[in-house]
């Protein structure tokens, strides 16, 4: 077996001792300790389990154990970090789930922790009351007065309406769906939060720093940390 | 057929909001809707927030809530869409914005750094920024931490908003002589502080590595989805110098001692 990472559609960030991964494709954030960021990154297809065991143990100085690297190749794996055909999950390979439990317990930290990337919406501070649709037929709105001036156009916009503004970035959609007949609003629910590991960083650990996707260009802010000008208080 | 009002602009952080009220609701609203904003603007929107009113049989008006002509919910008493109004004006902002990232949270100033309270609505995060404040510590905001693309947190600077007996949020008005003042300088980040309210069982707080620290502030980070890179490369810059921590906690006075003189030891 010869695992091979993934790399489309993801981009990382190092940190002193770790690395975070955002995975585009799926909207999840991954932060992998530093075995399994070194067993991701060293997992290029041309290198066996044993070859990562010995990478692991030169590089971050823990245990080269060949147990412990299937365990975070298995966990990668399910955090969708790994190509297809790694065919991790049903290897024979696998250690028993009880002893690398207790393996990576000596180790000192788990492995890969993730959370979902939340859309905007779920961060709304609204708790909608629970209304019904308004019931039909609807009494008509107060007679409107005179108009003084240009009217604005009235009805309501089609489906897929757009912002008159300058189009969103890709991605974007509006804080709230068109809602279907008879449409409940309920307050969104937050996605899953991630559950914080416990780890213990190795003495005389020296951190890699796994390779790029190919063709991947770092991007970052448009314009130096200022405040936004001209914005005063009304 | 609605009644669609006449549009009123505010710009804020570089967003333009188009805001079509009933003049009752437009009147009601806090002033600046948004933190920082500013009336009029020129250029199209980038969003267009409205509201149109319905009236049920029984002559009651019901509100809904739209951006960009999509249904957000449907408000059935006048305090309750200006409340909805000024929420998703405030998260459009935060959601548009280029130049900060605006993360769900509360923010405290302690020793020149800033304490951010990562957490969603509810979470208690406003009780514990009061509770701070008290205790010693500078109000920078109980909704949103703004970051910079060098990592320091902006102030939000608006009443704090509790919840009340009603369910709603209420501004709470005892931070309003420092609100009467200018708000602080933006300031690194000191400390993350991930906290939830169990005061059944409080656990003491336990220190996180700066990736767990981060995948908190982006579990919380607004848009995140949308500016991906922007979000992650700012906060790790963020927290590169500062410390995490994750706690349950009981009582929000209490506690509020107890992490201060953390800090002060870590």
């Amino acid at each position: 077996m010869k695992p091979l990472s993934r790399r489309n559609g993801i981009f990382i960030e190092n940190l002193p001792e770790e690395v975070v991964v955002y995975d585009k494709t799926r909207d999840q954030v991954h932060c992998l300790n530093k075995m399994a960021a070194t067993i991701w990154g060293s997992a290029d297809g041309t290198r066996t389990v044993d070859d990562l065991a010995r990478i692991v143990e030169e590089q971050t100085g823990a245990s080269g154990d060949r147990d412990l690297v299937l365990e975070a190749l298995e966990e990668l794996e399910k955090a969708g970090l790994m190509e297809a055909g790694s065919d991790l999950a049903s290897s024979t390979d696998l250690p028993s789930r009880r002893e690398a439990v207790g393996q990576i317990a000596l180790a000192g930290s788990a492995l890969v922790a993730t959370i979902a990337a939340a859309a905007p919406a779920a961060h709304a501070s609204i708790q909608t009351l629970p209304s019904d649709p308004p019931r039909l037929p609807i009494s008509s709105n107060p007679p409107d007065p005179p108009p003084t001036g240009p009217m604005p156009t009235g009805p309501t916009p089609p489906t897929g309406f757009k912002p008159i503004g300058p189009t969103p970035p890709t991605g974007y959609t509006p804080t709230g769906p068109t809602p279907p007949t008879g449409y409940k609003p309920t307050v969104p629910t937050p996605p899953t939060g991630y559950k914080p590991t416990v780890p213990t960083p190795p003495t005389g650990y020296k951190p890699t720093v796994p390779t790029p996707p190919t063709g991947y260009e770092p991007t970052g802010p448009t314009s130096p940390g200022t405040l936004l000008g001209g914005n005063k208080k009304p | 057929m609605f009644k669609e009002f006449d549009a009123t602009r505010i710009g804020a952080w570089g967003v333009r909001i188009e805001l079509r009220l009933p003049p009752d609701i437009l009147a009601d609203l806090p002033q600046p809707i948004v933190p920082g904003a500013e009336f009029g603007g020129q250029g199209p929107p980038d969003a267009v927030l409205s509201v149109r009113v319905n009236y049920s049989d029984s002559g009651q008006p019901l509100y809904e809530v739209l951006e960009n002509g999509a249904v957000l919910g449907t408000e059935v008493s006048l305090q309750a869409a200006v409340w909805a109004v000024e929420s998703w004006t405030q998260l459009t902002v935060a959601t548009l914005a280029k130049e900060l990232v605006f993360v769900h949270a509360g923010v405290v100033g302690w020793r020149n750094k800033a304490i951010v309270i990562p957490g969603r609505s509810l979470s208690g995060k406003s009780t514990l920024v009061l509770a701070l404040v008290k205790a010693g510590a500078d109000y920078y905001s109980d909704e949103y931490a703004m970051f910079d693309s060098e990592g320091r947190v902006h102030p939000y600077w608006r009443l704090p908003k509790l919840k009340a007996a009603s369910g709603q949020k209420a501004a709470d008005s005892s931070l309003g002589g420092v609100l009467s003042g200018p708000p602080p300088r933006p300031t690194p980040l000191g400390s993350v502080l991930i906290c939830r309210y169990k005061p059944e069982e409080p656990r003491q707080p336990r220190r996180l590595t700066c990736g767990e620290t981060l995948l908190g502030l982006l579990d919380n980070t607004v848009p995140l989805r949308l500016r991906p890179e922007q979000a992650v490369r700012t906060l790790s810059r963020a927290v590169a110098n500062a410390q995490g921590f994750e706690a349950a906690r009981g009582e929000a006075e209490v506690f509020a001692r107890q992490v201060l003189s953390l800090f002060d030891r870590t």
